[in-house]
């Protein structure tokens, strides 16, 4: 029952999973990370950039600590997913204002309209119909809505219930913890490779098991592992790097590669020395 | 603002009088009444403008009445390709995890 790869149009957000009847999840993949990541100066910190698959209650509920600081489970939530009916589309002067109800709660959505392009056409989302919506949760007053990215229409209803799961999941991976600690080793790993796989390191809060590293190399997994725990923003030196992980300086090099190209870390001062994007 | 929780029929009694959202597959239809089977069978009252093909998965935003019946206010036709493996998925964790859903 795995199922695969939704939601191409709405910023490059993929899942896999697969939801066992009556054993619980056995894998599941979360929000990539949404461009504009940068290594976060010393001491602040880390804000969130992951993208949440989110029941509308979950964002009626969300915490907001100080303006602008939304918090779901305790974790810093901006971007958003989730999937509703639509209930009302109401077209005001610099917006679209759709009412979104998802059976959890409603929410309001505020499509932007750029007065210099064509307005955006989508006759497709009447009321009524499915959609789903990708954008950033916002404070306006008392309330919350949500600055839709993009709306798309759902046309296969399968994708409602596997969003409905894989919120579950993603709640359930900040509240606690991996799926990994619960597995014995193999299985889960084993499920999180097959097919799409998407490395779970944009979720943050992996405490260093195995899940935080899927998709790497044993090498990166190490490289990873080593400068996170050097934990220092100024990036380490493939050399020191080479000499405390005793990799030769080659598979150091090739780990390095590996990792920014998979947008896991990033070069610092140097071509030769490198941070993790994220720390744990 | 009210929540209508995704039921199935072993949840009817639980919720009686509150309006929910089944998914089931349409059995039969006679008039305004319809079968539907969802993790059991549950007899529908269909609202003036209500679908249910039978042969195909309907979505019912409906009322549970005291009988066990469930009074329709909006029907969507989901078609013949759905998991219900994952519409009972849902519904478990709906109530397994209730602060996500209502």
């Amino acid at each position: 029952m795995a199922y695969s790869n939704y939601g191409g149009n709405d910023g490059g957000f993929t899942t896999t999973g697969a939801y066992g009847g009556g054993g619980g999840f056995t894998s599941f993949g979360g929000g990539t990370q949404v461009s504009g990541t940068q290594g976060t100066p010393g001491g602040k910190t880390q804000k969130s950039f992951t993208l949440r698959p989110v029941t509308i209650k979950q964002l009626n509920d969300a915490e907001q600590p100080i303006e602008n600081d939304f918090r779901i489970d305790d974790v810093e939530v901006t971007h958003v997913t989730f999937i509703g009916q639509i209930r009302n589309i109401s077209p005001q002067p610099t917006n679209i204002l759709y009412k979104m109800d998802d059976g959890t709660g409603t929410i309001e959505v505020k499509q932007w309209i750029n007065p210099e392009a064509e307005a955006p056409k989508n006759p497709e989302l009447e009321e009524g119909r499915y959609a789903r919506v990708t954008g950033a949760l916002k404070p306006a007053g008392g309330k919350r809505f949500v600055a839709g990215t993009t709306l798309r229409l759902v046309t296969d209803m399968n994708e409602i219930n596997y969003h409905f799961l894989e919120a579950v999941a993603v709640h359930l991976h900040y509240t606690r913890g991996p799926v990994d600690q619960f597995m014995a080793g193999g299985g889960a790993r084993k499920a999180v490779t097959s097919g799409v796989d998407v490395a779970m390191g944009g979720m943050g809060g992996g405490g260093g098991s195995g899940a935080s590293f899927a998709g790497l190399s044993r090498h990166a997994a190490t490289v990873l592992q080593f400068i996170k725990n050097e934990n220092n923003n100024e990036g380490v030196a493939v050399e020191q790097i080479s000499v405390r992980t005793k990799l030769g300086l080659s598979e150091v090099l090739k780990a390095k590669d590996e990792l920014v190209n998979e947008g896991r870390a990033f070069t610092t001062v140097d071509e030769n020395h490198i941070a993790p994007m994220d720390y744990d | 603002m009210e929540a209508t929780p995704r039921i199935n029929a072993s949840f009817l009694q639980q919720f009686e009088n509150q309006t929910v959202i089944i998914v089931g597959k349409c059995i039969q239809v006679r008039g305004e009444n319809a079968l539907v089977e969802a993790g059991g069978n549950i007899n529908v009252h269909l609202s003036p403008n209500g679908t249910c093909v039978p042969g195909n998965f309907v979505e019912i935003v409906g009322k549970v009445q005291p009988d066990m019946t469930v009074k329709s206010l909006l029907t969507t036709d989901w078609g013949t390709d759905v998991d219900m493996a994952a519409v009972d998925a849902v519904v478990d964790l709906t109530h397994r995890y209730k602060d996500l859903f209502y």
